[in-house]
């Protein structure tokens, strides 16, 4: 250690300033705390600079290219480079927001690779300097990585990189793969496909999203055939000739098939970044996949170090690493908080967007329900024909017995706005006639809603009558 | 992580492998029991003593282990951290987060409260209710205590119970137990004490002199200091006097023994049942401690009762108690009535190798060693 260095002391010291680390410090300064956020890169983690904002300012720009208004005629064209200008003016004034932010919140935020020196102590290193923080409270948002599929772990092609990449080109390919079956690789998929790229998805799972609601995986490759998305799912046996960029597996059926591309990203799986932090002067143990264990207060295992957000493992989500910070906050100052990822709500920025909260119909039997499911498709929706946006459907299902909701799972216009108000009613337990009574705007995508509960209790009336 | 033989009670140095309960690659849960063990004086099983994986056994059936010897190893199942997992096969407790909120707030596992509410959803109330039922937590902890208490209706017969259990039931069934009560004026030895207390400043517990006065009576009466070896048609009359002191512990009854209690002065004999009692008490009596008695007192005066028929600590001959001593109305030669202290005793003995005369020969005797200590005296050696 240097002689004669400068320990600052600290209630509460964060690594990480993505989504997760930087709601952990605006919590912790709001709840009195003196705060340090230490973080390698710049604020706003992998949500700001490639993942979240980056990809929903690329699915906004590919919507707007098709969207249709009556009685305006345009011919929009596409400039990738001009994106990537505009991508990065974006961030760089959300992140002077967070800057301000930090600012006035007395939060000091240090650009550095941190790790533990000692149970209370964080050193981090920028350059030449090196610093020291003693702390009361560490939380950990350090995030994760993506993880390479084995058959291209040797590979050192420019055109072969992981998907988060896709979003700093400077032009968009002619041809794209991409291997992966999560939301990051549907959401890709159908971005890049509206910008007029020839888009093959390819996965070794079953299916495409495999923890989503079946109706919502039909209806998702039911849009991407109707778009001529070519995918094979349940391949085995990849290979990359990188001479040619051809990709060759085998497919479903156990046929060779070969697809020839000019670039190839790939989404499988995320690890921990938990590699620099040296836990073992804390004692916390890291798993195989770099993901430290958690309690649904964020606490690791040693007593006053915190961890949240992709850091904990899945789901990689921000939603779920805001409040996993909020959390870990909270509780290092003494209030009772906990998460629970029971109502968790997703949302994939397809053309056609894709939301979902509680449980799928598979989830729910497991748990013992007896489901009740209700569907509506979104042609019959008045404000899609408006928007011109039929395409999809919302399905609910709820509980026989008692008619509490227990999912909500959404594909068409709307799905982003209305999973606010399914979240909430799974929370307080709302049970189908606490959605129907309630008024829904006209004409609004809403009705979908309300048109699939009635029916079901429709069919019940119908039914008496019958006899 | 090896599992060893323990001391399962009473200062076992071995035993010997009866069964095995267990077999390699068996998974166990913590307090299964693994192997069946028997002692010098009981069966027991003995427990695992954390759930895991059975990876070696190192003993067979019939085989003799010392205490200490590694029975087998048990892999155990790692502790995993309490980690977040989405709940998805068990239903949801139904509850707005705002109660949530007010449940963590006031330390209640959302999922202990019943639901009063639509659909069985838990509401503000419900969890106040909660509350006010299970009042302060430190409240909470007793009440949940007396709460168990009043339900279990089963405790776990121990294995110091299981040797008691075993003991008495051999004695009863095999001695034909009488036993015969008395009293004993201990003024005198109790001044005695007193006095040396005032005068030296030296405390001798009364039980000292009355075992000291056991070990002289016993010495003219052999009887009580014997054993009944039916199938060789022999009373074996012990040369030594080692007095076993029945002790009340914790976990149940226990006999320590002072060794060659006839060797020793009243002053030894005191510093003797002082150890034994504190490492009765501590758990830390050694297998020496409690072997080779001849003779046993109950020393039950410090808690109470003026009488009993206690069972004999097979398979010895005879055991005497000590009761509560109460300052009583005595009527002298002169038939004046004075006060003295008095204090009962039970001697129970083996009819089968003594009648009640002798038994009565052999309590006056130390009746009269008691009230005159002078006699006492004389006989120490």
């Amino acid at each position: 250690m240097v002689v004669g260095e400068i320990i600052h002391e600290k209630d509460v010291v964060i690594i990480g300033a993505g989504p997760a680390g930087y709601e952990a410090a605006f919590r912790a300064a709001k709840n009195g705390r003196d705060v340090t956020l230490i973080d390698r890169f710049r604020p706003g983690g992998e949500c700001l600079h490639s993942g979240c904002i980056p990809s929903k300012l690329l699915a906004t720009a590919a919507r707007k290219m098709h969207e249709k208004t009556p009685g305006i005629t345009v011919t929009p064209a596409f400039c990738m480079d001009k994106w990537q200008e505009e991508k990065n003016s974006l961030i760089a004034t959300m992140e002077k927001g967070l800057q301000a932010r930090f600012h006035s919140s007395n939060i000091d935020c240090v650009k550095g690779q941190a790790s533990f020196l000692s149970e209370n102590r964080i050193g981090a290193e920028q350059g030449e300097k090196f610093e020291v923080w003693s702390f009361n409270h560490a939380i950990l948002a350090t995030g994760s990585s993506p993880i390479t599929p084995n058959f291209l772990s040797s590979s050192s092609h420019p055109n072969i990189f992981p998907l988060e990449h896709l979003y700093t080109l400077s032009s968009l390919p002619n041809q794209l793969i991409l291997f992966g079956s999560d939301y990051l690789t549907i959401e890709a998929a159908s971005t890049f496909r509206a910008l007029g790229v020839e888009v093959t998805i390819v996965t070794d799972q079953e299916t495409i999203l495999p923890e989503w609601d079946e109706s919502i995986q039909r209806e998702s490759i039911r849009q991407f055939k109707k778009q001529k998305v070519a995918f094979y799912t349940g391949v085995s046996g990849c290979l990359v000739k990188e001479r040619e960029m051809t990709l060759v597996f085998c497919d479903a059926k156990g046929e060779n098939v070969e697809v020839e591309t000019e670039m190839i990203v790939y989404s499988i799986g995320r690890v921990g970044n938990s590699d620099s932090l040296r836990l073992d002067q804390v004692g916390i143990d890291i798993q195989d996949d770099g993901i430290i264990a958690t309690s649904e207060e964020c606490k690791t295992t040693s007593a006053n170090i915190y961890a949240c957000g992709d850091l904990t493992g899945g789901p990689f989500l921000a939603v779920k690493g805001i409040k996993q910070g909020k959390t870990a906050a909270d509780h290092c100052c003494g209030i009772k908080s906990a998460f629970s990822l029971e109502c968790l709500p997703k949302v994939i920025q397809t053309q056609t967007p894709i939301s979902s909260v509680g449980l799928t119909e598979i989830e729910a039997k497991e748990a013992g329900y007896e489901v009740m499911t209700a569907s509506s498709s979104m042609k019959a929706n008045g404000y899609a024909m408006v928007t011109g946006n039929t395409e999809g459907k919302i399905v609910i299902h709820h509980d026989r017995e008692n008619h509490v909701l227990l999912g909500f799972h959404a594909i068409g216009a709307g799905a982003v706005e209305l999973i606010e108000k399914a979240t909430l009613a799974i929370e307080m337990g709302a049970r189908d006639e606490d959605f129907i009574y309630p008024y829904t705007p006209h004409p609004g995508y809403g009705e979908a809603w309300t048109d699939a509960i009635e029916r079901t209790v429709e069919i019940k009336v119908e039914t008496k009558v019958g006899q | 992580m090896d599992v060893k033989l323990h001391d399962i009670g009473e200062g076992m140095s071995e035993g010997e492998i009866v069964q095995l309960l267990v077999k390699p690659g068996d998974h166990v849960l913590v307090d299964q029991p693994l192997v069946e063990v028997q002692t010098d004086k009981v069966t027991a099983e003995l427990p695992s003593p954390f759930a895991g994986k059975v990876e070696t056994i190192y003993v067979k059936a019939g085989e003799v282990i010392e205490v200490g010897g590694t029975l087998l190893t048990i892999s155990p199942i790692p502790q995993h951290t309490e980690q977040t997992r989405l709940p998805k096969r068990t239903k949801r407790i139904l509850a707005a987060p705002f109660t949530r909120k007010v449940a963590r707030e006031n330390n209640i596992d959302i999922e202990e409260v019943k639901g009063t509410g639509p659909a069985g959803r838990i509401t503000d109330e419900d969890v106040f209710r909660h509350l006010a039922t299970t009042q302060k937590p430190e409240e909470k902890e007793t009440e949940r205590a007396i709460e168990k208490e009043a339900k279990e209706r089963t405790i776990p017969f121990s294995t110091r119970r299981k040797q008691i259990s075993a003991k008495m039931k051999k004695s009863t069934l095999t001695i034909p137990h009488v036993t015969h009560f008395d009293e004993v004026d201990v003024t005198n030895i109790l001044e005695m004490k007193k006095a040396m207390k005032e005068g030296k400043g030296q405390s001798i517990s009364v039980a000292a002199f009355y075992i000291k006065a056991v070990c002289v009576a016993l010495k003219e009466f052999p009887i009580f200091n014997s054993e009944l070896r039916e199938e060789e048609g022999l009373i074996y009359l012990k040369p030594d006097l080692h007095i076993g002191l029945a002790t009340d512990t914790e976990e149940g009854l226990i006999v320590p023994v002072i060794h060659h209690c006839d060797k020793l002065s009243i002053n030894d004999i005191h510093k003797e049942m002082k150890s034994l009692h504190k490492a009765a008490m501590n758990n830390e009596l050694t297998s020496k401690d409690l072997s080779s008695g001849t003779f046993t007192i109950s020393n039950a005066g410090p808690l109470g009762s003026t009488g009993a028929t206690p069972i004999i600590n097979y398979p010895e001959a005879a055991l005497l108690a000590f009761h509560k001593t109460k300052k009583m109305p005595v009527v002298t030669k002169n038939d004046e009535i004075i006060i003295r202290s008095i204090m009962s005793i039970s001697m129970t003995f083996d009819h089968r190798i003594a009648d009640g005369g002798t038994s009565m020969r052999f309590t006056n005797r130390f009746i009269e060693l008691i009230e005159q200590p002078s006699l006492l005296l004389t006989e120490l050696v």
